[in-house]
């Protein structure tokens, strides 16, 4: 009998928040620290193996948060449908693909859940661009199998900065050197768009080749980016979207809120002075690039 | 015992790695194989983008980046001259047109205890154990970067990498486009032309490299040399996840050899060493997934070296032994008409495959894993003398990890091993380990200790070569199999700290290697079956010595519009040590052994500055200066001295003069001038009568 009462109690939960990890990796960690410091009440972080061990009842938190894909899409349904949901740090293409798959989920009925994302609204990326190299109409990029379907929202970015769009997709079977080369020919940047690590891992190389070879500056989608030889990137980091995302979810609920989710507001710009110098680029610096890039969103 | 549960240790290390390396994750049921690891994921870092590599503060070894800019402001004509850039390295012209090029000193004519690659491709020949320069089918102009690492390593690059291994990365066609012209003059009758073209289709981007590298030599010697090379460097990309890349090259030419010791012309014997070699290198690479890559090689070289045999005439003014032509004539005859005027002759051929996978198992854990098979056969009737004079080979496979494990994000750690193994002096396993720790974003400090082997050479292990003195034989040098592999133990120190608001950064080192049964060449052994001297030649572990010191490197670039540098270079290295030179009975020395110190086979101080600047955008001015400590290199100038403090020891002020010309939008023209050893302070290179004096050129490159 004490058994069984030790086996069915569930012990008392002293947070308000609860944020699981896709991962229990560093950069989910990050995110989860700076959401648990920035909200007034207590947090408990997991990740998404320790949640199916923890005896606690989900719908005993005020906020739950999902950091990550992966734990996005297991606690859309393991919540209670009337219960918020908010995912944070996930690409917004990923959760336009979790929003199809649960279309007749009560959840999204009930508006029930948000999203923070972690890419970049494309007029952000490409103001960067217009910064630093304020004489460029062509702006270039290379799509793969995933990104592709983003085309039509960087054709509408381009065309309000007052810039054309050229743009390549690229298949597995097709040759990259040479699509490449005509493709960033004739451009006055290159933008490189994320899409699956591999198709990035197999392009970036002649990407940074090639820009190089004709001098065309190339913006990139991370700090990894610049390191390998972009020019600039404009990202937000996993405190950038921590920071947000306690945000919006401190935001009172207004009539108007939607499941669309929302670009992160805070960002991280990163520039290279070697690919600058190469470029023949004078740089600002950081703080008056990141003060203009605000000025603009207001 | 110790040493048995050592090398068991290291082979379950090295197997550990080669398991890690396998992806470990299996992943369920996914949302979309499109997620937020897709941005976090690395971006392949291209050196030729940024000039300086960023992952410096997290490699095991102290590695320095000869950049672009370096070369061009150091007004260097040939490869090895670039290595004065690097801390601990000495660079000597042994001949005007024979390079060496050594890592902390303890080294002669054939410097072996470095790795040379281009584009990863290995130059070492096995049949002298060394790097044959002036066959190498690349000229500066082709070169792109240089890496260097500083250090054994043995488990990245295989038992050459002994001290330290260069990888000569050269331009790639894919960011090169039109042709270039140079030409060069000057100096000891220079005639130097070299052509590159560089062109696309739709299937294929390559490279088109050729010259002729042409000089008289030193007045003293006339020891000329004259390269001709043609290389093309192709890069394929059939898919988005495939890439290969082949080379192939072909040189031809010859360059003087002697003794430079020697002030009597006929005793120094000069004489041309003919070389043609050709060369065929193809690698795929294949992206696997987000994660992995893999890399399959397939390498070929075939050098053939030729030089020329005494006349009777020759022979007899030569050898003082032979009293006239006629007796020389008899005792060419006897010897089947070998009167080898240089040893360094022969032919060898080398075919490498190699596979590699790379991998990012986990977020935290990258590796590299691979193996080599290496298939060596060399013939030579001086350095591998044999009944039919027939071929000598060696078998040799490599089986080798590494892996980087980011603990936390200031702590990474390093492991690495690589078992060998060879037909000659079977098998071994060396390791290293690293723990670099991230005082600052921008300064790293990092303890490595390596154990590692190099195994005997082919020529090490086979080298033979008699002569027939009419009856009796004079045996030179005989082969000797009982040889263990040279071991080295090396621990570091280094310190890197970056100050990117400046563009500078500062590398230091700190360093204390132990090598022992070192082989060095020439141990006199007794030998009842050389009737004429009682003795012959082998090569044995017969030396050992520490080296301790500290390197330190300082880089500071400048933004538009001057992109003014400066690169300072400074190695403090002692050592300590002893080498028997084997039987010298009535020599006086203890039990007629003749054990001498190699301290002095290194010089204690090496330095060099470089500065450049573009005071117009269109104009260079580079000055470098260089210092290196006296030094008494094996086989060279001391050997045979009786002073011991000559004037080995240099410093020497090169300056660079360049101006461009845009003739329209396409094509530009270059001048410039280029002055070596501007105040003219003569010093010995290597051999006594090799001296280094002012030398002066113009070079005049097109582009378009």
């Amino acid at each position: 009998m004490v058994l069984l009462i030790l086996v069915c109690y569930v012990p008392p939960v002293f947070a308000d928040n609860l944020i699981v990890l896709s991962r229990n990796l560093d950069t989910y960690q990050k995110v989860a620290r700076q959401i648990s410091s920035d909200l007034n009440s207590p947090s408990l972080t997991v990740d998404l193996s320790q949640l199916s061990n923890q005896r606690f009842k989900l719908n005993t938190f005020k906020n739950v948060i999902a950091v990550g894909s992966k734990a996005g899409d297991i606690l859309f349904n393991l919540l209670p449908a009337e219960q918020d949901l908010h995912i944070t740090f996930l690409p917004k293409q990923t959760y336009q693909t979790l929003l199809k798959k649960y279309k007749n989920h009560q959840r999204i009925r009930n508006k029930t859940v948000s999203a923070i994302f972690l890419d970049q609204p494309f007029n952000r990326q490409l103001r960067l661009a217009k910064l630093l190299i304020p004489e460029a109409k062509v702006v270039a990029t290379a799509l793969g199998t995933t990104s592709s379907q983003l085309q039509p929202d960087i054709k509408s970015a381009a065309a309000k900065e007052n810039l054309t769009l050229r743009h390549e997709t690229l298949l597995e079977a097709d040759n990259p050197i040479h699509k490449l080369q005509t493709l960033i020919d004739g451009s006055d940047f290159f933008l490189a768009v994320a899409d699956k690590s591999v198709f990035n891992r197999s392009t970036a190389k002649w990407i940074l080749y090639i820009s190089f070879r004709q001098r065309i500056p190339l913006i990139g989608f991370s700090k990894k980016y610049v390191d390998a030889g972009a020019l600039a990137a404009v990202y937000s980091s996993p405190e950038d979207i921590g920071r947000y995302t306690a945000e919006i979810i401190q935001k009172p609920k207004g009539k108007n809120t939607g499941i669309n989710g929302y670009y992160p507001r805070y960002f991280t710009i990163a520039l290279n002075p070697t690919a600058a110098n190469s470029l023949r680029i004078s740089l600002p610096s950081i703080d008056e690039l990141n003060l203009q890039l605000k000025e603009m969103e207001k | 015992m110790k040493s048995l549960t050592i090398k068991r240790t290291q082979r379950s290390l090295l197997a550990t790695l080669v398991l890690l390396s396998f992806p470990v994750c299996a992943t369920n049921h996914e949302l979309t194989d499109f997620n937020e690891d897709d941005f976090f994921a690395d971006i392949p870092t291209v050196i030729t983008a940024t000039n300086i590599s960023q992952k410096l503060t997290e490699a095991p070894a102290a590695v320095s980046i000869i950049s672009r800019n370096m070369i061009e402001a150091s007004g260097a004509l040939n490869i090895p001259d670039l290595f004065r850039l690097v801390p601990g390295m000495q660079v000597y012209h042994i001949h005007s047109n024979k390079m060496g090029a050594s890592y902390h000193g303890m080294s002669d004519d054939f410097p072996s205890r470095m790795e040379v690659m281009i584009n990863g491709r290995s130059i070492y020949i096995p049949l002298l154990t060394t790097v044959v320069w002036e066959a190498i089918g690349i000229s500066v102009d082709d070169v792109d970067y240089i890496e260097v690492v500083r250090g054994s390593n043995v488990p990245t690059h295989g038992s050459n990498a002994f001290l330290g291994a260069i990888n000569i990365i050269t331009k790639s066609p894919v960011t090169n486009s039109g042709t270039s012209l140079k030409a060069t003059a000057g100096a000891l009758g220079t005639r130097n032309y070299t052509a590159r073209y560089s062109g696309h289709s739709e299937q294929l981007n390559y490279t088109l490299s050729a010259g002729s590298l042409k000089n008289d030599g030193i007045d003293f010697y006339d020891d000329g040399g004259h390269s001709k090379f043609v290389t093309l460097y192709g890069s394929m990309t059939p898919s988005l996840s495939d890439t290969i890349n082949f080379e192939v090259g072909f040189t031809e030419g010859y360059a003087y050899r002697g003794d430079g010791n020697k002030e009597d012309l006929i005793q120094a014997n000069f004489s041309p060493r003919e070389h043609s070699s050709n060369f065929q290198d193809i690698r795929w690479n294949r992206i696997l997934d987000n994660h992995s890559e893999i890399q399959l090689r397939y390498t070929h070289n075939y050098l053939h070296l030729q030089t020329e045999n005494f006349d009777a005439a020759g022979l007899a003014a030569y050898e003082s032994g032979v009293p006239d032509a006629a007796t020389a004539a008899l005792l060419i005859a006897a010897n089947d008409g070998i009167a080898p005027r240089d040893n360094e002759r022969g032919k060898v051929e080398t075919h490498d495959i190699g596979f590699l996978y790379t991998a990012e198992p986990t977020e935290n854990i990258k590796s590299v894993t691979g193996s080599n098979f290496r298939y060596d056969r060399a013939k030579s009737d001086v350095l591998l003398q044999n009944e039919n004079n027939s071929w000598v080979d060696e078998t040799s496979f490599q089986l080798f990890g590494n892996i980087e494990y980011r603990a936390t994000n200031k702590l990474t750690l390093n492991f690495g091993a690589m078992f060998e193994e060879s037909s000659i002096a079977g098998g071994a396993t060396s390791v290293r380990t690293a723990v670099n720790y991230a005082i600052t974003d921008f300064s790293t400090i990092r303890a490595a200790y390596s154990n590692a082997y190099k195994m005997p050479s082919l020529l090490e292990a086979n080298r033979a070569y008699s002569v027939d003195f009419l009856g009796p034989v004079d045996i030179y040098t005989a082969p000797y199999r009982d040889m263990k592999p040279e071991q080295i133990d090396s621990f570091e120190i280094g310190y890197f700290h970056l100050w990117p608001k400046y563009s500078s950064q500062i590398d230091l080192r700190l360093f204390h290697e132990e090598i022992t049964d070192a082989i060095v060449r020439g141990k006199k052994i007794a030998a009842t079956n050389d009737p004429i001297d009682g003795n012959y030649d082998i090569s044995d572990n017969n030396a050992e010595w520490t080296n301790q010191g500290i390197e330190a490197q300082f880089k500071y670039e400048s933004s538009a519009p001057h992109r003014s540098s400066v690169l300072f270079n400074y190695s403090y290295n002692h050592t300590d040590g002893s080498w028997n030179k084997g039987y010298y009975p009535g020599k006086g020395f203890p039990n007629d052994m003749d054990i001498r110190s190699l301290n002095n086979k290194t010089p204690l101080h090496t330095a060099s500055i470089l500065l450049s600047t573009k005071p117009t955008p269109n104009s260079l001015i580079g000055l470098s200066h260089y210092y290196m400590d006296h030094v008494q290199w094996l086989e060279g100038y001391h050997e045979h001295a009786t002073d011991p403090t000559g004037p080995t020891n240099y410093t020497r002020t090169d300056l660079k003069l360049s101006n461009t010309y845009a003739l329209d939008n396409q094509s530009e023209l270059e001048l410039s001038f280029i002055i070596q050893n501007l105040f003219d302070k003569e010093y010995v290179e290597f051999y006594k009568y090799n001296i280094f004096d002012r030398r002066t050129y113009i070079q005049m490159g097109l582009k378009f």
